[in-house]
């Protein structure tokens, strides 16, 4: 069903001649370009009502263009049927929400290991490792193995993100995308926390899509991409 | 196997409502099936009021009325049947045995039934229960009775006390204070009409109406005194009807036509099975309309469980946007919710069950001995399991629809839900 990614040379994400419109509206996005490689840690920045999460909607599969492609991993998003395409999410990307991202009735472990639970080719990548041996190491190198058991509804806020990103991460999905992870941290925090985030991003080699409005963090990324100048609106 | 487990959790977080629709949809299958029960029960009950008796024979009358006085002692009998008649019958080569009933007169508002040795031999209830005597013997001698279960318990009556028979059978009539009977035997509970009548020997019926002119007491004075009579010199006129059993079923239906085109008088011989269930319909209004009720209940069981899950979806927005991002189709977000309704309809089942037949074993003494209703313990008729069927199919189905609605906000919402 999905084919494996193998072309060190083949951008991760390619956008070719997009143009996005809501139903019945004008056109929100209309990007010629963008590429990006396996590997990058790239910065997006756009203030708010520039089209991110339009974009990242297109990214993830949830929406669909209909002029121009998105391909990731070589694929062609739109040409999927839509069960592929949720599958091609749940597989190779790892998400990231600005806040609320976890379920909150499963504890932090069930939390982390629902994202291998729930597609086969990340339980698959995990090799002779149980999901929950490895949802336990990465929670250990975010700091948070005593904090397994506990609901989580009663972590702070880093906490939280920090679950999170231990989900996203499960099973070494080529593409992690963080949606203003860090917004609801104070600056401290969020040098940190994207200390950790590329650490093990770099140990798995996942690119990573970080969308902010927020530049200060910019200078810790590989490349910075202005949706407004790649948005030829 | 992910999607059970977090349906599971999911239910569990909502620990007071999850527990609260499973309560109510609980009640409302052991409201449905303890009315089912009960209905059976009721039917099989009365049905059962009388076993192992093929044929019912009285004087020409209305089925209907035959069956009333001569099973559960009610009514009025138009007209009697000679001793001739019944002896025709009780001889007959196609008939087993005969159990002669003679009615007419009371005790404080308890039918005195005259009878001979084979009612207490042959009378059987609730297919293969025959009678039993709690207390002494069978009456056998002109004065002695025997009473009904019920009987000896509303007025308190011992062995050996002496009863005054009244004439007729309505309280207040003449009594028969001439010729007290005493008791010798109290029958066991049977939870039919029996308990509730009085048993005589048919001589103590013809004696006590000794010197008596048309339905008319004799002079005070010139009655005949109990001491003079005895058994061997009274001779057996008539009685009301009899009950008969034959050798073989088959015959019958035979015999019943013989008996209808008897020439020696106008009779008539009932099938007290086709009689009950003729008798059951008329009265079965009354369950249907239970059963209509106690539908409504489940019906309103499912709807507040549609209630909780429905208005649990714009808190749960959340949760759905969360699990597109990691995967899941919004087909399984909809599963999801099926699971949960369908989790929810089943425990709600199984809890049912447990009530009814916890509810059953505890209380099927008390019904027994306070309405007379047996309703036995059995596994759930194939009709209770088709009702159980159509609940859970019912709590699948009403699951959908905020199953549906979660699809849609998923589809609307995808992974961009602002809390």
């Amino acid at each position: 069903m999905v084919k494996v990614f193998n072309s060190e040379k083949q951008p991760i994400v390619e956008i070719r001649d997009l143009e996005f419109s809501y139903p019945g509206s004008a056109p929100v996005l209309r990007i010629p370009e963008l590429k990006v490689q396996r590997g990058e840690k790239v910065f997006i920045y756009g203030p708010s009502g520039t089209g991110k999460t339009t974009l990242l909607g297109l990214l993830a599969g949830v929406l669909l263009c209909k002029k121009g492609s998105v391909r990731l991993l070589g694929e062609d998003l739109s040409k999927m049927p839509a069960s592929d395409r949720d599958h091609f999410r749940g597989n190779h990307i790892g998400y990231v929400f600005q806040m609320f991202n976890l379920i909150p009735y499963l504890n932090v472990r069930d939390n982390i290991m629902l994202s291998a639970q729930l597609n086969a080719v990340r339980r698959q990548k995990l090799e002779k490792f149980s999901i929950r041996s490895e949802a336990e190491r990465l929670a250990r190198e975010l700091g948070l193995e005593t904090l397994l058991e506990k609901p989580v509804t009663e972590l702070s806020v880093g906490q939280q993100q920090r679950v999170a990103v231990a989900r996203a991460l499960l099973g070494s999905p080529e593409m992690i995308i963080a949606d203003e992870p860090t917004s609801a941290l104070d600056y401290d925090h969020r040098e940190k926390f994207l200390q950790l985030l590329f650490k093990e991003c770099s140990q798995t080699q996942s690119t990573v899509l970080f969308v902010s409005h927020d530049r200060q963090l910019e200078p810790l990324f590989d490349r910075c991409i202005s949706l407004q100048e790649i948005n030829r609106l | 196997m992910t999607l059970i487990r977090l349906a599971f959790k999911s239910l569990k977080n909502r620990a007071f409502t999850t527990g609260l629709t499973v309560i109510s949809i609980a009640i409302s299958v052991a409201l449905l099936l303890g009315v089912e029960k009960v209905r059976v029960g009721a039917r099989d009950s009365f049905s059962n009021t009388i076993s192992q008796t093929d044929l019912i024979v009285g004087a020409r009358t209305g089925p209907i009325q035959l069956l009333l006085y001569a099973v559960f002692h009610m009514g009025d009998a138009t007209n009697n049947i000679t001793y001739k008649s019944y002896l025709h019958f009780k001889n007959h080569e196609a008939v087993e045995w005969t159990i002669p009933y003679s009615l007419g007169d009371s005790h404080r508002g308890y039918r005195v039934v005259a009878t001979d040795e084979n009612f207490y031999e042959h009378y059987h209830y609730r297919q293969d229960h025959s009678l039993k005597l709690e207390q002494g013997r069978a009456a056998s001698d002109v004065f002695e009775v025997v009473l009904g279960s019920e009987v000896a318990k509303q007025l308190g009556y011992t062995l050996g006390q002496e009863v005054v028979l009244s004439h007729g059978v309505s309280e207040g009539g003449p009594q028969h204070d001439d010729k007290p009977f005493h008791v010798v035997g109290i029958l066991d509970k049977t939870a039919t009409p029996i308990d509730r009548s009085l048993y005589i020997t048919l001589w103590g019926m013809e004696a006590i109406h000794i010197d008596w002119q048309s339905g008319a007491p004799p002079e005070p004075g010139s009655e005949t005194p109990a001491s003079q009579i005895k058994k061997e010199n009274i001779k057996i006129g008539q009685i009301t009807a009899f009950l008969l059993r034959t050798k073989s079923r088959v015959q019958a239906v035979y015999l019943q036509r013989e008996i209808d085109e008897y020439e020696g008088e106008p009779l008539l011989g009932i099938i007290p099975g086709v009689a009950l269930s003729q008798l059951w319909q008329g009265i079965s209004y009354a369950e249907d309309g239970l059963r209509l009720i106690s539908i409504f209940v489940v019906i309103s069981g499912l709807l507040g469980m549609l209630i909780a899950l429905y208005t649990s979806l714009n808190e749960r927005r959340r949760e759905m946007a969360i699990l597109r991002a990691l995967g899941a189709s919004p087909r399984k977000v909809l599963s999801l919710l099926v699971l949960e309704s369908s989790v929810l309809s089943l425990a709600g089942l199984i809890l049912g069950v447990v009530l009814v037949y916890g509810a059953l074993w505890v209380f099927q003494p008390i019904i027994e001995r306070q309405f007379g209703l047996f309703v036995p313990i059995h596994a759930p008729s194939s009709a209770e399991l088709s009702y159980l069927g159509a609940v859970l199919g019912g709590g699948i189905l009403m699951g959908l629809i905020p199953a549906w609605k979660a699809f849609r906000n998923t589809l609307a919402d995808g992974l961009t839900i602002r809390v």
